[in-house]
């Protein structure tokens, strides 16, 4: 069974983007296009990572990640911020929010497959 | 060992949980790790690839990158050296100024990420404009935070693509407005319009991009679009101290800006338009041939470039019509008509384009659309800066428009199924539209064959050739159909919408003329009928009322023929009120423009040719003509200036009136300006003042710098003269200095029909049209007076009005050579009278006014001749220069 990776980004060409890098690798993408959405999908499907962008309207990657840190049955989905955020201050809270790491935009393909690889075996 | 020393930098590098780079790290140590021979560096890349994949599986933590810092350092033994030589690398700011003007080629991998950014983008500056017209209200918080995220969101999208311009643009646009939302920048209007100005010139590097992903043919691997057709100059500039500001912390950008100014005006293209789109490069050009699909060819039989033609017509006047309106709300807020008219007319215009496919400019409609109807249901008033936004946007319009119209943009496709990737692209509804056909295929509900096979014979719909071939059930058709995001019916509606609208064709003007030739004839022939001779000695009262009858309709017929080529001069006047609005602004001159006469109609290819004339005058009068409020006021005049224009029929021409009530031409500066450029030849003091005012319109009389900035086109006052000369029309300047001047241009009317008045003098038949006549009076001796120098007035109710026999004038023989013997016909041109001797009067005729033949053109106060009735000329007087002729 192919791993699920869940995608949350309200821009829907970004969704398309992590789509056409991942599906080849033989991953199944799960779109999300806020945290809200996330929490549900996070729910009815098991996710095996997270590719969150920060800022999204309803609820941002910030307060989705604090969400999904919370529920114990889903802490331990390792969480990856893809973002153009590289302010330190906004690091900081991701750090501390126990994410796995981010990935700056703009990314190329076989680097995504390459980072999603080392974290989903 | 130099993998070594980059990959040791590379980590040094490393920022915590960058994942980008850790991935780099991983491969870069992997590799290294196959090839060394050294054992210890061996066992220290193993250390940091295991690292590496702690750092990704737990997350970044002051403990792992320390490690990972000190297994870096570890590897090489001087890494600080290679450090400096690493440093980061920017190119230098001139080089990327030199870039900035030129245009970046940017390679289309995948068209439809390309498409998805471009719906996105709309969407998000369509919000982001919105919300700035809100923060225009209230600096809130909230909207700031939302239009910095639609901002970011673009910047991200667009740096994936590779978009660099936009990219970088958006995100200076971010900074300030990350800096606004931190309240490190104070929101102000300043800041909220460069804002305004920003969104619109992104909106115009995303439009711009799209007509070029329009033509985007993806299948020959070299897809390429340009970025940096569109100017972000002027933008940036106003930016830059900004910019400066949040990255020091420091200064209030009132200062900068200052210091920024001279900067800007030095700066070379400081003066270029917000959309210039030069002409090349055009590398979508060469694709279109190859983008044609067979089925393309419904589409051409549908649109033809005779309709294409036709509906830029037609959207140019309803472009006009909503500006007219948008000016009209400028004026009174409170008309709620004038936003209806506008958003009607620009509603038609989304419609219609639509239809023929052009996305781009029903996107830009929609934009105005939402704006207006924001308006219209009161949620937000019109003030100036909505109506700027507006006005931005018809300009927006026209300019795509003239692209429709020299064939730059082409019209899409609109067969069933037909919509192609192309318009996709474009089309903001539509989403990631698919053809029909490629959706069922790939639903698999069809097959590529049955498709196919489809498409050859498609007359019909393609859904229901597929259901009549078996080869798609009905259900399946409808959910393919909604898949598409299109129900049919909406489709069905478009085209009834079409027929509707449409109910004008296209006619050439040369079958115009004949018709105006036949209609002459007609109304010639008709009174050759009823008023003929040999009719006279009967009592007809039958043939009368069915002669009455055949006038009528006649009359009617003539109407409407001349209301064919003839349109009102309110379409171009309206032009002049938005021209007066800019330039005002731009000279800082309160100016107000009041328009009459804007009814008077005027054949649409003359009309043509007196707008640029118009608009050299009028700029003239706002830039060298009203001066400025301290001016004004010291001289005791209101500080508003007024510049009046007026059209109406004058005799056998058009005359149309500028005039403004500012300082008046200056005889002084002129003459010398003249005899500085050698444009006058003997003594200037003995210059009459109305040939020193002609001068202004000298081929090198007006310095060209400053005439091209408003006209773009690099002509000074000469065009005018030309262009009015080609018409055959005249200028006339009055000039009082301290009181103003008044231009005035008169153009004959080519071929028309006028009511006259005709009458006999001797032999000879003379028509006057009849405005020009006031009064027919048969004079008495009392009230004929012989001046001393040999001319004759009249004196008529008071009034002493000089005399002309017309027989004198023409030199014709008449038995009725005293005043008193026959009939003045007291006439008027421009203020002055004129009472004209005539044998006769014969009576009111409508008259066919035809252009003298060749030989008579030297006769002097002739403006045509005319055929009667009974197959006699009339030669019709030019009343104006009549009375020049007579009184001067």
């Amino acid at each position: 069974m192919a791993h699920k990776v869940l995608c949350v980004d309200d821009s829907v060409t970004i969704r398309k983007l992590v789509k056409k890098a991942l599906e080849p690798e033989g991953y199944e993408i799960v779109e999300a296009e806020n945290g809200q959405v996330a929490l549900e999908k996070v729910e009815q499907d098991s996710i095996s990572l997270c590719i969150v962008d920060v800022n999204m309207p309803v609820m941002d990657g910030f307060q989705f990640v604090e969400a999904l840190k919370q529920k114990s049955e889903y802490s331990g989905i390792p969480v990856v911020f893809l973002t153009t955020e590289s302010a330190a201050q906004k690091k900081q809270v991701g750090k501390e929010l126990g994410v796995n790491g981010w990935i700056v935009k703009p990314f190329e393909a076989p680097s995504l497959a390459k980072i999603v690889k080392m974290l989903v075996k | 060992m130099e993998e070594l020393h980059q990959l040791s930098e590379a980590i040094r590098q490393y920022e915590e949980g960058d994942l980008l780079a850790v991935a780099e790290i991983r491969e870069i140590a992997e590799t290294l790790q196959a090839s060394t021979e050294d054992t210890q560096t061996a066992a220290g890349l193993a250390e940091i690839i295991t690292t590496a994949e702690e750092i990704v599986l737990q997350g970044p933590s002051e403990e792992n990158s320390a490690r990972f810092q000190k297994l870096g350092r570890e590897l090489i033994a001087q890494p600080e050296e290679s450090a400096q030589a690493q440093k980061p690398q920017t190119p230098p700011i001139a080089a990327q100024e030199a870039a900035a003007e030129e245009l970046a080629a940017v390679p289309i991998e995948d068209a439809e990420i390309l498409s998805s950014f471009l719906v996105e983008a709309h969407d998000h500056l369509d919000d982001i404009e919105e919300r700035i017209l809100d923060l225009e209200k209230s600096y809130d918080e909230q909207t700031i935070h939302d239009i910095f995220r639609s901002m970011h969101t673009i910047k991200g999208v667009s740096s994936f693509i590779g978009l660099s311009r936009i990219k970088s643009f958006s995100h200076s646009l971010e900074t300030v407005l990350n800096a606004m939302r931190t309240g490190e920048l104070e929101t102000d209007d300043e800041i909220v319009d460069i804002l305004l100005n920003g969104s619109d010139v992104l909106q115009q590097m995303v439009l711009d991009i799209e007509a070029q992903a329009e033509e985007l043919d993806t299948s020959s691997g070299e897809a390429v679009v340009y970025e940096g057709r569109v100017t972000t100059g002027e933008i940036d500039r106003r930016l830059a101290p900004y910019l400066q500001q949040i990255e020091s912390g420091g200064a209030a950008p009132a200062t900068q800006a200052a210091q920024a100014a001279p900067a800007a005006t030095s700066a070379a293209g400081a003066e270029q338009p917000a959309h210039p789109a030069p002409p090349e490069p055009q590398p979508a050009k060469q694709s279109s041939a190859a983008v044609a699909k067979p089925e393309k060819s419904l589409t051409e039989e549908l649109v033809s470039p005779e309709m294409v033609q036709k509906f830029v017509e037609e959207t140019s006047d309803l472009v006009d019509t909503a500006e007219h309106s948008m000016l009209e709300l400028e004026k009174d807020p409170a008309s709620p008509g004038s936003i209806e008219e506008a958003f009607r007319a620009i509603h038609t215009v989304k419609g219609n384009a639509g239809f023929f496919g052009f996305a781009m400019l029903e996107k830009m409609c929609m934009g105005i659309e939402g704006i207006l109807d924001t308006l219209r249901t009161g949620a937000r008033t019109p003030d100036a800066q909505i109506i700027n936004l507006l006005l931005q946007s018809i300009d927006g319009l026209n300019v795509t428009l003239k692209k429709v119209h020299s064939g730059e943009i082409k019209p899409g496709e609109l067969a069933e199924g037909g919509v192609n990737a192309e318009e996709a692209v474009a089309s903001k509804e539509v989403g990631d539209y698919k053809p029909l056909g490629d959706m069922l295929v790939e639903m698999g509900i069809a097959t590529q064959e049955a498709v196919d096979q489809a498409l050859d014979v498609q007359r019909m719909r393609l859904g229901e050739i597929l259901i009549d071939q078996g080869a798609a059930k009905e259900e399946e058709i409808q959910e393919a159909l909604q898949k598409q995001g299109k129900a049919e019916p909406e489709k069905k509606d478009q085209f009834a919408n079409y027929r509707i609208k449409r109910r004008d064709i296209r006619v050439d003007t040369e079958r115009l003329d004949k018709l105006f030739d036949l209609m002459g004839e007609m109304i010639t022939a008709e009174a050759m009928v009823i008023n003929n001779p040999e009719l006279e000695p009967y009592d007809l009262p039958n043939f009368e009322r069915s002669a009455n009858y055949l006038s009528k309709i006649s009359r009617e017929m003539q109407e409407i023929t001349m209301s064919m080529r003839m349109i009102p001069l309110e379409g171009l006047f309206s032009k002049m009120r938005r021209l007066v609005r800019d330039l005002s602004k731009k000279f800082e001159k309160p100016v107000n423009l009041e328009i009459s006469g804007e009814d008077t109609e005027m054949d649409r290819t003359v009309m043509e040719e007196i707008s640029d004339p118009l608009v050299h005058i009028i700029r003239n009068a706002l830039d060298h003509g009203i001066e400025p409020a301290e001016k004004r006021r010291a001289a005791g005049k209101p500080e508003t200036g007024t510049v009046r224009l007026s059209a109406g029929y004058e005799g056998n021409e058009i005359w149309i009136t500028v005039a403004d009530d500012g300082g008046g031409l200056k005889r002084e500066a002129i003459l010398k300006r003249s005899v500085d450029r050698g444009l006058v030849q003997g003594n200037p003091e003995d210059m009459k003042d109305e040939d020193v005012w002609k001068l202004i319109f000298e081929p090198g009389f007006s310095t060209a710098e400053k005439v091209s900035e408003i006209s773009g086109r690099g002509v000074g006052m000469d065009v005018v003269k030309k262009n009015i000369e080609k018409l055959r029309g005249k200028i006339d300047i009055q000039s009082v200095e301290g009181q103003g001047s008044t231009f005035i241009l008169k153009i004959p009317l080519t071929l028309a029909i006028i009511d006259g008045i005709t009458f006999t003098v001797g032999p000879q038949l003379y028509s006057l049209p009849i405005t020009d006549v006031i009064q027919f009076h048969k004079a008495a001796e009392v009230e004929i007076t012989q001046t001393n120098t040999e001319d004759i007035v009249i004196n008529l109710r008071n009034e002493v009005i000089p005399v002309v026999k017309l027989y004198e004038f023409f030199n014709i023989h008449t038995s009725k050579q005293r005043v008193e013997d026959g009939i003045v016909i007291v006439a008027q041109a421009r203020d002055r009278k004129l009472a004209i001797l005539v044998d006769e009067i014969i009576g009111y005729r409508q008259i066919v006014i035809k252009s003298l033949p060749a030989y008579m053109k030297d006769i002097r106060a002739l403006s045509g001749c005319s055929i009667m009735s009974d197959g006699k000329v009339s030669l019709i007087v030019d009343t104006g220069a009549l009375i020049s002729y007579v009184l001067e």
